[in-house]
């Protein structure tokens, strides 16, 4: 192929068939065609020679997409480089650069057709500044504000690069460049920004220019939040900002500019200055949106930009009254513009985007706490608010007249906050998140998400209207009421309007006091059950009545009060449980097991007037309730079970009640087992594998919710269920090994699996939630040894679990040290077979790596004497697995390798085989810690690899290491003590791995680190700077780095350089920027 | 416009640039996309890979060409050159690894500048696993850059759309925009010769014998 000419960088660059390959990468042709135009792209650009053929390329192109190719071939050279060239090539750059940079600029035309490249430029402009401001090129900020006078256009320009310094400077420079380096740039931008300043002003005063107005708003933006305020407020800009905000073409920079001032906090030397600034921007707010505009309407049509202005005012209102809300409510002048803002933010709220929502939900949720704390201080100095959830029998009863002392506070917000409990009520989020989802053996499964940000936004409003309905419970009641009446009157019924009022309602359980609770919930029920009358339609009557379940299953306290009711209530469930209609079953079910989990107690005690415990009669007739349920519903019915009986304190009972619970299922295992006697081969009929994965479900539900009581049911079908693992486990592996490929896939393979697994997780749940009982541990592990563990090891790698190490791990994590004899018997069964699978390559069995490093993280931890018994030939396959976890770029095994890592360390440190432990593995840890710590693959392990390094230096010259951890047959000379030894072994590693740095540098960050070992923080920061140090070229040391023959190299690269056209000799050119 | 290696199609299509760390999930989100497969195996994308995916929407058909995006850093490529005349874009992090929600504002600032005003969408990936690090609270970035947030998880399928359905109502310019179906999940790429049919007849048979999609389609690859 033609392209790969380009290849040989000898001669200057064929910039016509660059061109065709660039262009072959963007636009149509070929997938193949694509993808070797991008290999020679990215080798031309890997490789370090091409750089010195970019002012060719820039200046025989006429491709925006090769100048931009070209440029980021410098990019890498500037970054990494610099410092390595000589004085001549950098200057002839700096001003090639500038150069070009000022024509494209000059002229409007060129300026915005070349918008990309340009845009480029700059980045390439500031990553030259970065290295050679200030030292290098002192006058750069006054170069910059001269050209920038030149012209408008250029000026524009100008302002885009201020603005990249200052995100390079003050944004992004973490771990970009040294501390001291940052330090010193951030230094520099601050004493120079008189001049910015000035410029600034200058433009926003004189120029007409839109587009110049714009750059400048923008650059003004970046450094708002960290330039000295005297700039802000003692100068004109703060008036020029608010004179700038009604114009339709700067109201969102504006916006973000006033934002990021409002944002500040220092102290209330600028008090007045905040006020006025709030006074102005409210009536011009007035003048370009009226208060009484409908928001969320325009909003709805609104164009992005005007969205975003919405938005924007949202994080407006919000940091500036999040910090500055006091000063405006100290002066009554003040306060109707307060309101009218608080008015605003209110309207803002019923925009239909969650985000607008989230960020005005979050200051909502501050103020209320914040109004709340002050009342409740008033009231009950003792009690912090943070307490809510403990403090209802504290609380004043404002229901039998006894009103409490309301401050002033908050009754100047009662207007605001009566809107915001409309707002809540009517926003409520979903209070839970049922997702079905189809597992990998193809069985659809109910998920239940934990943690995501629905979920958390319910939390949120929960907790701003429980404190909203502590302010004013009658207003809180009352709203929630007249919503409810204007479902029924069919003025706003709708099903998500039902919907989110009840979650509303059921989400502030608990903050009445309980005669009032009683009452509303009373009320509540009537309305809803009125509504369920007079609606037409199953589809309506069945959501009416999963909000009846959804409210009644939040009031616990009202259930465990009310047996007739609670009773009530579980019979109508049973109802819906015959009901087919979509979801009410599901509905039902789960009600019932919230409610279940909430009143147990009170469905095994002998109610009043009653002859038996609830939980007996639902046993009695528990094949009719459950008859015309789906399997995972009957699994969620005998958790719910399960739970009533866990509440049982008497163990006969509860051993009774465990039995008849558990008999349907039982018999039919029986039947089952008994007929695989006569021939196991019953056992592989679809139909049969069904039914036993769902009795193993149906245990595993229960042992969930019985915990230590299911020994007895488990105690009945564990042999058995070893047996029937352990057939099904034979035939997978054998289906796998003579089937073919794609045995594994099969439908019969798969419902196979999901039995192995079924068992594997029923054990693991019983052995996990069973309490206080390490015997338990110690009674099942045998009989698994060969049935489960033996068996993995037989299986041929496509069947094994990985769920058998998983169980194991949770075991050990479990019962502890109780384990530890049996540790060399997991061992012996699973470390062999499974290091095989997983020593190939970094990919195959992910599941199986994870959780093999698990297990070995839990018997470092907890059996940790049993590593210490292995031979040294196991501790070496041990420890060579252990830094082949931390060699994977996959970051959950690495981390669990590094975790795991450490903890050994520390445990071996302590132990008496602590010298002959690092003697051995000292300094091959050290050198593979570092091996990934200067990779950037392995970037998220940064912290702990850090943590492995302080623990070595600081061992070193702890009491715990007695003997030298040098071999003395192979030094050159004896050292001193392990100090001197290890300081120098390692500069030597990274001397001879970094040859770009020089030898003081790496004796001072060796040292370095010796001295910081006992401060984590400064031990990290000069891991820090050496990570930068050692991409970089150095900046005093040409001449080590480079011996006679690299020199030589350079100085033919540097001729070539100069020989291009165009480059004039640095020497001869002025500053570009200043002449222009 | 004109786009590498796909014939161009007779309804919209629109370049698509998807940035982020390493393992957020950026791949296997793009493949659940394509095929409905979802990798656990992890193998880093080295430099860009582009696939058409196309929406049936009430107001017809469009196409993202998604350019999904090396995020190793050793891997990178071109890196900003792959975001030239990108017209929406997903930043994507992983819920359970904070690095990846601390580096967003790179992978921000470098897609701004090549892409000016372009519509994009912060996706937090893996929200179905237990233990996350980046919790609802601390995503805050977006709200000051004006850019769409949604978690997602490519295991449980969970937000699948949304952010393909959010970039399709502003290329559009149209709120009410939705899709008319679930994208259909494009067929595996069968190659089978007759001697391997016969192999797997049994196999086959027994899988559509089965009530429920076989989702492990890679096998017949």
């Amino acid at each position: 192929m033609a392209a790969e000419k380009l290849r040989d960088l000898s001669q200057p660059i064929d910039v016509v068939l660059l061109d065709a390959t660039v262009e072959a990468f963007y636009s149509t042709g070929s997938k193949e065609e694509r993808a070797s135009a991008d290999n020679i792209l990215r080798d031309l650009k890997a490789n370090p020679d091409t750089w010195l053929q970019v002012v060719h390329i820039l200046q025989n192109t006429s491709s925006t997409h090769t100048k931009f190719f070209a440029l980021q071939v410098l990019e890498g050279v500037i970054k990494y480089r610099w410092n390595a060239l000589p004085v001549e090539q950098r200057d002839g750059m700096k001003n090639y650069i500038s150069d070009v940079i000022v024509q494209l600029s000059r002229d409007e035309a060129s300026f915005r057709t070349e918008r990309l490249y340009v845009n480029k430029l700059n980045i390439i402009l500031v990553q030259i500044v970065k290295q050679e401001w200030p030292a290098k090129w002192k006058s750069f900020i006054p170069d910059l504000v001269i050209a920038a006078k030149t012209s408008e256009t250029i000026c524009e320009n100008c302002m885009a690069i201020l603005k990249l310094l200052s995100e390079e400077v003050f944004d992004f420079s973490k771990g970009e460049m040294t501390q001291q380096k940052i330090k010193e740039l951030k230094q520099s931008l601050n004493s120079e920004f008189q001049l910015i300043h000035e410029l600034c002003l200058y433009v926003l005063s004189a120029s007409q220019r839109q587009e110049l107005i714009r750059a400048t708003l923008s650059a003004l933006h970046a450094y708002l939040s960290w330039i000295p305020l005297g700039y802000i407020f003692e100068s004109p800009l703060l008036e020029i900002l608010l004179k700038f905000f009604p114009v339709p073409a700067y109201r969102n920079l504006t916006l973000q500019c006033l934002s990021e001032v409002a944002s500040l906090n220092f102290g209330d030397f600028y008090d007045m200055q905040y006020v006025k600034m709030y006074s102005i921007f409210m009536n011009q707010l007035q003048a370009i949106l009226p208060l009484n505009l409908n928001i969320p309407e325009a909003y709805s049509t609104g164009s992005s930009e005007e969205q975003a202005f919405i938005q924007n005012l949202a994080l407006f209102f919000t940091s500036f009254f999040k910090l500055h809300i006091k000063i405006l409510e100290s002066a009554p002048e003040n306060i109707s513009l307060l309101l009218a803002g608080l008015g605003y933010l209110i309207s803002i709220s019923y925009v239909d985007d969650t985000e607008v929502f989230k960020v005005c939900l979050d200051y909502w949720n501050s103020l209320v706490l914040e109004l709340f704390g002050t009342r409740h201080h008033a009231c009950h100095p003792a009690l912090t608010p943070s307490l809510f959830g403990l403090q209802m029998a504290f609380l004043p009863s404002t229901v039998d007249g006894v009103k409490s002392e309301v401050t002033e506070r908050q009754k100047l917000y009662s207007d605001p906050m009566s809107k915001l409990r409309g707002l809540m009520i009517s926003r409520t989020a979903k209070p839970e998140e049922v997702l079905i989802v189809e597992d990998e053996n193809g069985n659809i499964v109910r998920e239940t998400m934990k943690d995501n940000d629905v979920l958390v936004q319910y939390k949120i409003m929960r907790e701003t209207l429980i404190y909203l309905s502590h302010l004013d419970h009658e207003d809180t009641e009352k709203q929630m009421l007249s919503k409810l009446s204007k479902q029924l009157s069919g003025e706003e019924w709708a099903w998500n309007n039902l919907n989110t009022l009840c979650w509303a309602i059921g989400s502030i359980s608990g903050s009445m006091v309980v005669e009032q609770e009683n009452r509303f919930l009373v009320m509540v029920i009537r309305d809803l059950l009125s509504l369920c009358e007079v609606v037409k339609g199953k589809d309506n009557k069945a959501v009416i009545a999963s909000n009846i379940m959804y409210v009644v299953g939040q009031y616990s306290r009202f259930l465990r009060a009310h047996w007739k009711f609670l009773k009530t209530v579980v019979h109508k469930l049973f109802e819906f449980m015959h009901e087919t209609h979509p979801g009410v079953q599901d509905m039902a079910c789960d009600t019932f097991l919230k409610i279940v989990q909430k009143c147990k107690r009170k469905f095994v005690i002998v109610q009043v007037g009653e002859s038996e415990p609830f939980v007996s009669e639902l046993l009695s007739g528990l094949a009719t309730i459950v008859g015309d349920l789906q399997p995972h519903q009957i699994h969620t019915f005998y958790e719910s079970v399960g739970s009533m009986i866990q509440a049982e304190s008497d163990p006969q009972k509860r051993g009774e009640y465990l039995q008849r619970l558990m008999a349907l299922p039982n018999q039919k295992w029986a039947e089952i087992i008994g007929q695989a006697r006569q021939s196991a081969d019953i056992l592989k009929e679809p139909d049969v594998i069904r039914t036993v994965l769902n009795i193993l479900q149906t245990n595993t539900r229960v042992a969930t919710s019985l915990g230590t009581f299911f020994l007895s049911q488990i105690s009945l079908i564990f042999l058995d269920m070893l047996n029937v693992y352990r057939m099904y486990s034979e035939l997978v592996s054998s289906s796998i090994a003579n089937g073919g490929p794609y045995a594994s896939r099969t439908s019969l393979v798969k419902l196979l699996r999901s039995v192995k697994r079924e068992i594997l997780k029923l054990i693991e749940t019983f052995l996990d939630k069973a309490e206080n009982q390490p015997h338990i541990g110690k009674q099942f592990v045998p009989p698994m040894m060969d049935q489960v563990l033996g068996d993995y090891a037989r299986n041929v790698p496509d069947a094994r679990e990985s769920e058998v190490l998983s169980l194991f791990a949770t075991i050990i994590n479990k019962y502890k040290v109780v384990m530890r004899d049996e540790v060399p018997l997991i061992f012996e069964a699973v470390f062999q077979c499974t290091l095989e699978m997983i020593t190939k390559n970094f990919e195959d069995y992910p599941e199986h790596r994870l959780k093999f490093f698990s297990l070995l993280r839990a018997i470092a931890t907890f059996c940790f004497r049993a590593l210490i018994q292995l031979s040294s030939e196991q501790l070496k396959l041990v420890m060579d697995s252990v830094i082949w976890a931390f060699r994977h770029t996959e970051r959950n095994i690495a981390e669990t390798g590094l975790n795991l890592l450490l903890e050994m360390l520390k445990n071996f440190q302590k132990s008496d085989f602590c010298n002959k432990f690092y003697q051995t593995y000292f300094l091959q840890i050290e050198q593979e810690v570092f091996a990934v710590l200067t990779d950037t693959f392995h970037k998220p392990g940064f912290k702990l690899h850090v943590l492995v390094l302080q623990h070595l230096f600081s061992l070193v010259e702890s009491g715990s290491l007695a003997e030298p951890l040098w071999d003395a047959a192979t030094v050159p000379h004896p050292y001193s003590n392990n100090v001197a030894f290890v300081l120098e072994y390692t500069t030597k590693l990274l001397s001879s791995s970094f040859p770009n740095m020089t030898t003081t540098e790496v004796t001072q960050f060796v040292n370095g680190l010796y001295e910081s070992r006992n401060d984590v923080g400064r031990f990290k920061d000069n891991i820090r700077d050496f990570l930068i140090q050692s991409k970089e070229f150095s900046a005093q040391d040409n001449k080590d780095l480079y011996a006679e023959e690299a020199a030589a190299q350079m100085e033919r690269e540097r001729q070539r350089m100069l020989s291009i056209p165009g480059l004039i000799a640095p020497s001869e050119i002025q500053d570009d920027m200043a002449d222009s | 416009m004109a786009l590498p290696n796909q014939q161009t199609v007779d309804y919209p299509s629109f370049k698509l640039v998807i940035v982020g760390d390493g393992g957020t999930g950026k791949t296997t989100f793009v493949k659940r996309h394509l095929t409905g497969e979802f990798e656990k195996k992890y193998e880093p994308t080295i430099g860009v890979e582009v696939h058409p995916l196309d929406f049936f929407t009430n107001c017809g058909k469009i196409r993202f060409y998604c350019w999904d995006t090396a995020g190793q850093e050793k891997f990178g490529g071109l890196r900003d050159g792959y975001y030239i005349h990108g017209q929406c874009a997903i930043i994507m992090f992983d819920v359970t690894a904070r690095l990846t929600y601390k580096n967003v504002p790179t992978w921000h600032r470098d897609l701004c500048r090549v892409c000016e005003n372009i519509p994009i969408v912060l996706c937090g990936n893996k929200v179905d696993v237990k233990n996350r690090q980046v919790k609802a609270k601390q995503v805050t970035f977006h709200r000051k850059k004006n850019l769409q947030y949604y978690e997602i998880s490519a295991k449980s399928n969970y937000n699948f759309e949304k952010p393909f359905l959010y970039l399709a109502r502003k290329l559009a310019g149209d709120q009410n925009l939705h899709f008319v179906e679930s994208p259909a999940l494009a067929p595996p790429e069968v190659h089978l010769d007759i001697a391997a049919q016969q192999q797997n007849e049994a196999d086959l048979a027994a899988a559509a014998a089965q009530p429920l999609p076989d989702d492990d389609d890679d096998a017949f690859e």
